[in-house]
């Protein structure tokens, strides 16, 4: 452990009201990414606290205990619009766990052994590597269904998947699958490893829903919220034991989240399942170079590479500028693509008030 | 034809105050609220009772104001 609990709380920032604004308005943001594609707010939220000089163990601890409450209303109000496989969530929430308690693990030898910078270098390393190649893929499948028919295709590991019936065989009503459990438990326990290490498990999480469970990216994006609830509940308890959590900085995200999360939700009834994809991939790709253009910077702290400060302040300034680009874009295409859809559907009921008049 | 539903008015302003009281209760009084939760231990329940409480009422708040200003989900056809 990285000191008796007081030490941890001598790491806690000053919260003067310009950083406590800056968390509302990061939660919000974040919370809209993730009541739209499940996850994905610690994105921004994990490395938009490390900019405000939280340590990334802090960090990642109260993003951790900031998810469970807000994947609940998230998974609320989309289990109201029949998107979440309840039973599908749930089976791969206890494999994540096991994955979590793993992660968590090596996050706090990490943290032990190498401090703050230690675990900042190996947060970013697991960001860049991770969001890099599975957010080249899924970009490469969205602009693929856009440029075909906009319908979504199963992929053809998920149908070998499904033709694989090795006891014991589930099936998922919602999600509408058979699948073997041995193909469940490793795509939920790589899911809670990766939440423990970067607070992010839904980028794992949908895309191996997707890609090899073969469950439309609509209800994965839903049901990877009731991981999210699980996972999160659990690492807090472990987090929250060695008083890691900032409950202030939970709560102040919360006033963000708690709305964003909703807004995020009511907007993947308006949009096409490859806009979910696309915002996902999006994202992905620009918070992994805002994290690979940080890296310098943990590395000089670590006397690993020896840099001016000049260079560290601006490697630093344009690692966040970068980072609250990605998380514009993110927000500007969730809000455009729902205020396209519903321009759409005002068309659509319009003409049909006129056939029916 | 539509049929126009109320809008929750009061529920907005009810939940609304219920969550800014407790937002002031916890920032008022920060620093015995930050030595309390860092202790590890049994003040985990204290943390994970906290965040679930916040997330129903300002949840609840979020809901109502969301219904109000007219964000609500797409109706299709």
């Amino acid at each position: 452990m990285g000191g008796t609990a007081s030490e941890i709380a001598q790491q806690f920032i000053n919260l003067d009201p310009l950083n406590a604004l800056f968390l509302v308005i990061l939660g919000f943001l974040g919370g809209l990414i993730s009541g739209f594609i499940g996850s994905g707010g610690a994105f921004v939220l994990t490395p938009g606290m490390m900019s405000l000089g939280v340590p990334g163990a802090i960090a990642v601890a109260t993003n951790m205990c900031h998810k469970f409450p807000k994947a609940l209303v998230g998974a609320w109000k989309r289990y109201k619009y029949g998107q979440v496989d309840i039973k599908l969530g749930l089976i791969l929430a206890i494999s994540a766990t096991a994955g979590v308690q793993v992660g968590i693990r090596i996050q706090k030898t990490i943290f032990a052994k190498w401090g703050s910078a230690g675990s900042d270098l190996y947060v970013s390393l697991a960001f860049i590597t991770v969001l890099t190649i599975l957010g080249t893929y899924v970009l490469a499948d969205a602009i693929k269904t856009m440029k075909g028919k906009g319908e979504e295709s199963t992929t053809n590991l998920a149908r070998k998947v499904q033709k694989i019936k090795i006891w014991p065989v589930v099936r998922f009503p919602v999600a509408g699958s058979k699948i073997s459990l041995w193909f469940t438990l490793p795509v939920g326990f790589a899911t809670g490893m990766l939440a423990a290490t970067i607070a992010v498990g839904g980028f794992i999480g949908v895309p191996g829903m997707i890609y090899i469970l073969g469950v439309p990216a609509l209800m994965a994006s839903a049901t990877e919220l009731i991981i999210a609830f699980v996972m999160g509940l659990s690492g807090t308890i472990t987090w929250a034991l060695g008083g890691f959590v900032d409950i202030r900085m939970v709560l102040l995200i919360l006033g963000g989240s708690l709305i964003g999360v909703q807004f995020g939700a009511i907007g993947t009834t308006y949009v096409k399942e490859y806009t979910i994809k696309l915002v996902m991939a999006t994202i992905m790709l620009i918070v992994s170079l805002s994290r690979a253009i940080a890296m310098p910077i943990y590395l000089h702290k670590l006397g690993k590479l020896t840099i001016s400060p000049a260079t560290e302040h601006l490697l630093k300034n344009t690692s966040f500028i970068i980072m609250c680009l990605a998380l514009a874009i993110g927000g500007i295409i969730i809000l455009g693509s729902m205020w396209k859809g519903k321009k759409e559907l005002q068309i659509e009921s319009e003409a049909i008030t006129a056939t029916t008049n | 034809m539509k049929t126009a539903r109320k809008k929750p008015v009061k529920e907005t302003i009810l939940w609304g105050i219920i969550s800014l009281a407790a937002y002031i209760a916890v920032f008022t009084n920060q620093e015995t609220v930050t030595a309390y939760f860092t202790r590890g231990g049994i003040s985990a329940i204290a943390i994970i009772a906290t965040a679930l409480l916040f997330s129903f009422v300002y949840g609840a708040f979020a809901s109502y104001f969301l219904e109000l200003v007219g964000i609500e989900p797409a109706e299709k056809h």
